[in-house]
């Protein structure tokens, strides 16, 4: 988990400076997508802030979504590459949401997984219990772990 | 670090459970990919029955090495069980976050 907390962090700030830059040369929605992949890559790392990063992210890209759409603030010439970038940002964003784990499975460079390696059984502490015991022969290393 | 510990003799226990904001759906069975060894058991426990387990049983381990702060679950942590303990003994060693504590862990493993 450590290479992928590393790339999140250096794309999230390079996206974060980017957005910076956007911003100060007045292409807000430009500054604001970005600003949206760059708190839902930082989310990747940053497990305390992740729910306000992707709280901020959905808001920022709803603003920028507007700004595009709706009143089209910004010149001509730069509406293709905005466009590309907002619908990259979404697809950031919303994968965020809806799939956390494969999503920084591909920042780290993996492809994720739609196979399971093995069966995934409701806890059950007397179940586990006796599995626990049951290997007592061997030593045992239990992990507690959260899915993203 | 499981591949590097290819031995027999090592049963390995993974309990996913809900501790971010991200965590509000059930994971699929391709969650276990992520630790993708053929002598673990995955469990998905949603209501922290473990972690509320461990957490009335006072100290988990002989040594603990936690280098974060955990409010209410005990999460990205790894505790490790020498042979012949019985359940509700504790551990030999606890880390966390697991990523972390790798050197200590392989040693842990290693040990008999």
């Amino acid at each position: 988990m450590q290479p992928t907390a590393n790339r999140g962090a250096v794309v999230s700030t390079l996206a974060s400076l980017a957005s910076l830059v956007a911003v100060l040369s007045c292409c807000l929605p430009l500054g604001t997508l970005l600003m949206a992949a760059g708190s839902a890559g930082a989310s990747l790392f940053s497990e305390r802030l992740r729910p306000f990063l992707l709280i901020f992210s959905a808001g920022a890209l709803i603003f920028a979504f507007v700004q595009t759409y709706f009143r089209r603030r910004c010149e001509f010439r730069y509406r293709r590459l905005r466009t590309v970038l907002l619908w990259f940002a979404c697809v950031v964003v919303v994968g965020m949401l809806i799939a956390p784990g494969y999503f920084s499975s591909l920042v780290a460079g993996r492809i994720p997984s739609f196979r399971g390696a093995a069966a995934l059984q409701d806890f059950d502490v007397r179940d586990f219990a006796g599995r626990f015991d049951a290997a007592s022969g061997a030593t045992r290393l239990v992990v507690l772990l959260s899915p993203t | 670090m499981l591949q590097s510990e290819n031995r027999a003799g090592v049963a390995v226990f993974v309990i996913w459970e809900p501790v971010l904001a991200t965590d509000w759906l059930r994971p699929g069975p391709a969650q276990t990919s992520f630790v993708r060894d053929g002598r673990a058991t995955h469990f998905w426990d949603h209501d922290h029955l473990l972690s509320a387990l461990y957490q009335a049983q006072g100290s988990l381990a002989r040594t603990e090495k936690v280098g974060f702060r955990m409010k209410n679950v005990i999460w990205d942590t790894a505790l490790v069980y020498p042979p012949g303990v019985k359940w509700g003994a504790p551990a030999s060693l606890m880390v966390a976050p697991v990523v972390n504590y790798h050197d200590e862990l392989e040693r842990a493993l290693a040990e008999r």
